[in-house]
C-alpha cells in the first residue's frame, strides 16, 4: 500500500531527540508571504466592518500547511454523520484536533510544530521551552497566550476538583510525578520535571486540545471567581460541551455555531484560524462542517452512498466494503483502506479462576500452541474478503517506529502439529481418549471465550474456537452484551476475552496495559504485583525508564528489548490487524490514501486534514 | 353523561398514583445505572483528593435526595413533575428530560398521527370489503397481503424502502424526516415539502403492520354483526344493501376499534422504536431506546410515566366516545 513510507517509518524517524525535531519535520518554513487572502464570506464581513482585515487576524508567523495535493478553493459544507454526540464526540475532537505539537499528516512519520512556533530542550531534557505564535487569536478575537495553556494544565487537569476524569493522564507523569508548566511571558511556556522528559512532545501530540480560553472560562472557575462552584464548572466543561457548546471561543479551524442535541451540530469557519496554505490563503477551505447524528451506522453508510454525506471514517466495518464498492461509480465517491493500528486479540486471563487453567495460561508453551493452532490466512480469506485483515502476531504494529516484521509475525505460522507437540510437552495430554486434553489431575482443558456479539467478530471467534478444539482444547463461547462481558472482564472472572490490542503502535499511550503500574494492572494479569513474571517486571522497568530517555539510540535499545520480550513471551494471542474502510466523495479534493486510523495519532479524523479539504468547483 | 365523565376522570387519580409509584420503583431498581456509576466514580475521585468531585457528589445527592427515605424521594420527584414540569435530568444527554422531550414531541406526534390516519383510512374500507365479500378472491388476497404486512419485520421493510428511495426514486435524501440542510432550520415552505418527501417512508413502514391488524379486526367484527337479526330485518324491509351495511352493521362493529384507538395513544410517544432507529428519525422512540440501554433512569421513568398517562387518557376518551356512540352503554 505505502511500502516506502512504512519502511522509512520503521527506520525510526518518529523518534524525537534531545536536539529537537529534525529539520524536515518542523513543518515548512514560511515563504515570505506578504499578503494573505481569505474566504469570500469573511471578506464580506471585513467590508461591513464586522471583522478586522485578515492580516490583523493572523499571527505574525502563521502555520503554513502544504495541502496534500493542490491549493484549494473556498466554500462549501463538509457533511459528515455520527451516531450520537454522547458516544462519538471524540470523533469530532479528533477531526478538529489542535495541540502545541502534532504528528505529521497524513502519515505519522514524526512530530511537528503546530500551535507552537519553535521549541528547545534544556538541562538534558529536564526543561522544555515552547515559543507560541505571536498574535495568534481565539475565534472571538481575544489574544491566545501561554496563560490559556496553563489554564488547561493547571486549572483543569492538575486541579483535582476541576478535572473531569478520575486519574491524571499517565502521559504527563514521570515516575509518578506530574510534569510542571509555567509561563515565562505571554508567548513563552516553560515545561519542566525533575527527570528528562523523553516523551513530552508525544504527550502534547496525544492531546486534542491543550489550551482553553481563560478569558471565557475563568469566571466559572472557583480559583478566579469566589462565587463560582466546581459543580457548575465541571458541568460546563464536560468533554462533550467543550467540543460543541456554541459561543465558546475556539482555536480550531471551525467553531460550533449550532447544536441541536441528538440531531446535528454545525461548525462554521473560525475567522481567526492561524493556518495558511503556501500561497497565503487562510484555511480552512470549506466554510462549514456539519455532523448529523444518525443512530444506525448502516444509515450513515447509505446516506454516504446517496451523496448526503461527503466523508465517513468511523464505523468502517468490513461488512459494508462490498456494498460500498459496487456503487462507487453511481455514487461518485471512492472507498479507501487505511493502514490499521490495532489487532484482533484474544486476551488470556493470567489469573483465571480455575487454578489449572491459570497455570496453563502462565506456561509459554501453552500460549505458543494457541497461537500456532490458528490458521490466520483462512480467517482472512473466509471472513475478511481476503484483504481486510492482515495476519499478525503479538508485538509492536507497523506504525510503531520500532516495528520489526520478525517479531510481529512470531508464532503466526499455522502449524497444528507443532501446537499439539507443545501442548504434549506442557503435560496437557488426552488421558482418556475423548479427543480433548486433560490436566495432570484428570480434569478437562477448556477455555471460555467472552466476546461482545458483532457480525464479523462473531465469525472470527467461532473460527478460532474450531482451531483450538482441533488441537484438543475444549472451547466454550460466551457471547453477551457489553455490560455483562465487561463486568466479567473488570472483575477478573473471565478466561479469554476477544478485544483489540491497545498500544501496539505506541505503548506509552497505553502504559497501564503494558506495565505493572497499579495493583489492578495490566488488567489481563491483575495479580502481577505479587505474581507477575520477571520479564513483565523488566518490561515495566524499561518502559518507565524510556519515559526519561532523550537519546535516540538509548531509547531504541530499550524499545527493541521490550518489543522482543513481549513478542517472545506472547502474553495474549493476536489474530490480525483490521484494515479500516473509509470513503470520500469525489467532489472533495486533497483526499490522501496515506491516512492512518490509529487512535494514538488522533484516529482517522486528524490525518485526513479536514482544514485542507476543498470542493472541486467543476464537480459542484 | 357529565357525571359519567367526572366519575371516570376521578377514578383515574388513584390509578395514576399507583402507576407513578411503580414508575419510580422502576427508576430506582436497576443496579449500575448512570447515576450510581457516576457517583461511584466521583467518590473514588474524591478519595484521591478532589474537592470538586465531592462537591458534585453532595450536589447530586441533594438534588435527587439520595440520603433521604424513598418516600421522600418519591414526593420530591412527583412535586418536580407536577409543579415545575421537571422530570429530572438525563445524565446521558447532559440536559433536562423535559427539554429533551419537548424538542422531539412535535415531530413524534406528527408522525404517529399521520400514520394512524393513514392506517385507518385504508384499513377500515378494506376490512368492510373483506367481510362483505367473505371467502372471495378479494378477501383471500387482502388477507394474504395483510398477513404478509403483519409478518414482515418493520426494520426490514424500512431498509428495503430506503434502498428503493435511493435506487428507484433517486431521492436526494434517504431516511430521517428532513434533508441534512433543513435540520434545525426555521420552518419554511421548502422545509414542509422536504418533510412530506420523507414522511411517506416511515408512514408506510409503520402503517403496513397497522393496516393488517385493523383490517382483520374490522372484518371479524363486521362478520359477527352481519349475522345479527337487525341486519336481516333491514334487508327484509328492503333497504339498499349499502345502507344496511354502513348504517346498521358497520356502526355497531366500530366499537372495538374505538377502544383500540384509545390504546394507540401511548404509541404516540414511544411507538415504532426500532423503525425510528433504523430510519434515523428525530422522534422520541430512539431516545427511549437509548435511555433503556444506557440505564438513564430519569429519562426512562419519564417515558414510563407519560406512556401510562397517555394510556389512561386514551381509555378515558375511548370510553366517552363509546358512551356517546353506543346507546346501550349505561352511565352508572
Amino acid at each position: 500500500m505505502n511500502s516506502i513510507s512504512v519502511t522509512l517509518f520503521a527506520a525510526g524517524i518518529l523518534v524525537c531527540t534531545s536536539t529537537g525535531l529534525s529539520a524536515a519535520d518542523t513543518g515548512p518554513n514560511p515563504p515570505p508571504v506578504q499578503t494573505y487572502r481569505e474566504a469570500p464570506i469573511l471578506a464580506e464581513r471585513v467590508a461591513r466592518g464586522e471583522l478586522p482585515p485578515v492580516e490583523e487576524r493572523l499571527p505574525e508567523n502563521p502555520y503554513v500547511l502544504t495541502p496534500y495535493y493542490e491549493i484549494g478553493v473556498y466554500g462549501g459544507t463538509i457533511r459528515r454523520g455520527l451516531r450520537s454526540e454522547t458516544d462519538d464526540f471524540t470523533g469530532i475532537n479528533k477531526t478538529l484536533s489542535e495541540s502545541l505539537f502534532g504528528y505529521t499528516r497524513p502519515f505519522p512519520s514524526g512530530i511537528e510544530l503546530n500551535m507552537a512556533e519553535s521549541h528547545e530542550f534544556r538541562d538534558e531534557g529536564r526543561e522544555l521551552i515552547v515559543h507560541l505564535r505571536r498574535g495568534m487569536r481565539w475565534s472571538d478575537g481575544h489574544p491566545f497566550t501561554a496563560g490559556d495553556v496553563l489554564f488547561w494544565y493547571q486549572d483543569m487537569l492538575m486541579d483535582e476538583s476541576a478535572r473531569a476524569q478520575a486519574f491524571f493522564p499517565t502521559a504527563w507523569l514521570i515516575h509518578g510525578e506530574p510534569i510542571q508548566m509555567e509561563a515565562l511571558d505571554d508567548y513563552t511556556l516553560r515545561v519542566f520535571a525533575p527527570y528528562p522528559m523523553g516523551q513530552v512532545l508525544n504527550a502534547f501530540a496525544y492531546q486534542d486540545m491543550c489550551a482553553y480560553p481563560r478569558h471565557y472560562y475563568a469566571r466559572y472557575h472557583p480559583r478566579y471567581n469566589p462565587e463560582a462552584t466546581y459543580v457548575d464548572f465541571r458541568r460546563r466543561t464536560t468533554r462533550m460541551r467543550l467540543a460543541m457548546d456554541p459561543g465558546v471561543p475556539s482555536l480550531r479551524a471551525w467553531k460550533p455555531v449550532q447544536w441541536i442535541r441528538g440531531q446535528r451540530v454545525v461548525y462554521e469557519r473560525n475567522p481567526y484560524y492561524w493556518k495558511v496554505d503556501p500561497e497565503g490563503n487562510q484555511l480552512p477551505y470549506a466554510d462549514r462542517l456539519t455532523f448529523t447524528f444518525v443512530q444506525d451506522p448502516r444509515l450513515i453508510h447509505l446516506k454516504f452512498m446517496n451523496g448526503e454525506f461527503d466523508l465517513f471514517g468511523r464505523y468502517g466495518g468490513s461488512l459494508i466494503y462490498p456494498t460500498l464498492q459496487t456503487r462507487r461509480h453511481e455514487g461518485n465517491y471512492r472507498v479507501m483502506l487505511a493502514e490499521p493500528g490495532r489487532a484482533q486479540l484474544f486476551f488470556l486471563n493470567w489469573d483465571a479462576p480455575d487454578p489449572n487453567l491459570r497455570q496453563a495460561m502462565r506456561d509459554l508453551r501453552f500460549r505458543q500452541a494457541l497461537s500456532h493452532a490458528i490458521n490466520r490466512e483462512e480467517i482472512r480469506d473466509a471472513i475478511y474478503y481476503g484483504v481486510l485483515l492482515r495476519p499478525t502476531g503479538y508485538g509492536f504494529s507497523r506504525l510503531n517506529p520500532w516495528y520489526k516484521e520478525e517479531d510481529y509475525m512470531r508464532y503466526t505460522e499455522y502449524d497444528p502439529d507443532l501446537a499439539r507437540r507443545l501442548l504434549d510437552e506442557a503435560d496437557l495430554i488426552d488421558r482418556n481418549g475423548d479427543g480433548f486434553r486433560q490436566y495432570p489431575d484428570g480434569s478437562r482443558v477448556s477455555i471460555t471465550i467472552d466476546y461482545i456479539g458483532g457480525r464479523e467478530e462473531s465469525d472470527m471467534v467461532e473460527f478460532v474456537a474450531g482451531y483450538w478444539e482441533d488441537v484438543g482444547i475444549r472451547v466454550f463461547l460466551n457471547m453477551g452484551l457489553g455490560n455483562v462481558i465487561y463486568w466479567r472482564r473488570h472483575s477478573g472472572t473471565f478466561e479469554a476475552f476477544r478485544g483489540m490490542a491497545n498500544g501496539a503502535e505506541d505503548p506509552f499511550s497505553r502504559l497501564i496495559e503494558w506495565g505493572i503500574l497499579t495493583s489492578q494492572n495490566p488488567w489481563w494479569h491483575r495479580n502481577a504485583f505479587e505474581e507477575g513474571p520477571d520479564w513483565l517486571r523488566r518490561g515495566t522497568e524499561l518502559l518507565l525508564e524510556s519515559m526519561t530517555i532523550m537519546d535516540t539510540e538509548a531509547l531504541a535499545d530499550n524499545m527493541v528489548e521490550i518489543r522482543e520480550t513481549y513478542s517472545k513471551m506472547v502474553p495474549n494471542i493476536a489474530v490480525g490487524e483490521l484494515m479500516i474502510v473509509w470513503g470520500a466523495s469525489n467532489r472533495l479534493g486533497n483526499i490522501s490514501d496515506q491516512v492512518v486510523t490509529s487512535d494514538v495519532y488522533r484516529g482517522w479524523g486528524r490525518p485526513v486534514g479536514h482544514e485542507q479539504l476543498f470542493f472541486r468547483p467543476e464537480a459542484k | 353523561m357529565i357525571s359519567f365523565i367526572i366519575k371516570r376522570t376521578l377514578m383515574m387519580i388513584p390509578t395514576l398514583i399507583i402507576i407513578s409509584i411503580f414508575s419510580f420503583i422502576v427508576i430506582q431498581l436497576p443496579p449500575g445505572d448512570v447515576l450510581t456509576t457516576q457517583l461511584a466514580a466521583l467518590e473514588r475521585q474524591g478519595e484521591l483528593g478532589s474537592q470538586g468531585a465531592l462537591e458534585e457528589v453532595a450536589a447530586l445527592r441533594e438534588r435527587y435526595g439520595l440520603d433521604r427515605p424513598i418516600m421522600v424521594r418519591y414526593f420530591q420527584w412527583m412535586s418536580g413533575i407536577l409543579f415545575r414540569f421537571d422530570f429530572g435530568e438525563s445524565f446521558y444527554y447532559e440536559m433536562g428530560v423535559t427539554e429533551l422531550l419537548k424538542e422531539r414531541m412535535g415531530l413524534t406526534f406528527l408522525l404517529t398521527l399521520t400514520t394512524l390516519f393513514f392506517t385507518w383510512i385504508i384499513a377500515i374500507p378494506l376490512g368492510i370489503y373483506a367481510a362483505v365479500r367473505r371467502y372471495s378472491v378479494g378477501d383471500y388476497s387482502l388477507t394474504f397481503l395483510g398477513f404478509l404486512g403483519l409478518a414482515t419485520p418493520n426494520f426490514l421493510i424500512a431498509l428495503v424502502l430506503m434502498y428503493v428511495q435511493m435506487q428507484v426514486f433517486n431521492s436526494t435524501s434517504v431516511g430521517g424526516l428532513f434533508s441534512v440542510e433543513y435540520i434545525g432550520e426555521p420552518w419554511s415552505l421548502g422545509k414542509v415539502r422536504d418533510l412530506l418527501a420523507h414522511l411517506w417512508v416511515p408512514v408506510l413502514v409503520i402503517g403496513t403492520a397497522g393496516v393488517a391488524t385493523i383490517m382483520r379486526i374490522m372484518r371479524g367484527n363486521l362478520l359477527d354483526v352481519l349475522e345479527q337479526p337487525h341486519v336481516q330485518t333491514g334487508r327484509a324491509k328492503g333497504l339498499a344493501e349499502w345502507v344496511v351495511i354502513v348504517k346498521y352493521a358497520v356502526r355497531l362493529s366500530l366499537n372495538p376499534l374505538v377502544s383500540r384507538a384509545g390504546m394507540e395513544l401511548p404509541n404516540l410517544l414511544s411507538g415504532a422504536v426500532v423503525t425510528s432507529v433504523v430510519l434515523g428519525l428525530p422522534t422520541a422512540g430512539p431516545i427511549f431506546l437509548t435511555s433503556l440501554l444506557s440505564q438513564d433512569m430519569y429519562l426512562a421513568g419519564a417515558f414510563l410515566l407519560l406512556s401510562a398517562v397517555f394510556l389512561l387518557i386514551g381509555n378515558l376518551v375511548a370510553d366517552i366516545v363509546l358512551a356517546w356512540l353506543d346507546p346501550r352503554i349505561r352511565y352508572d
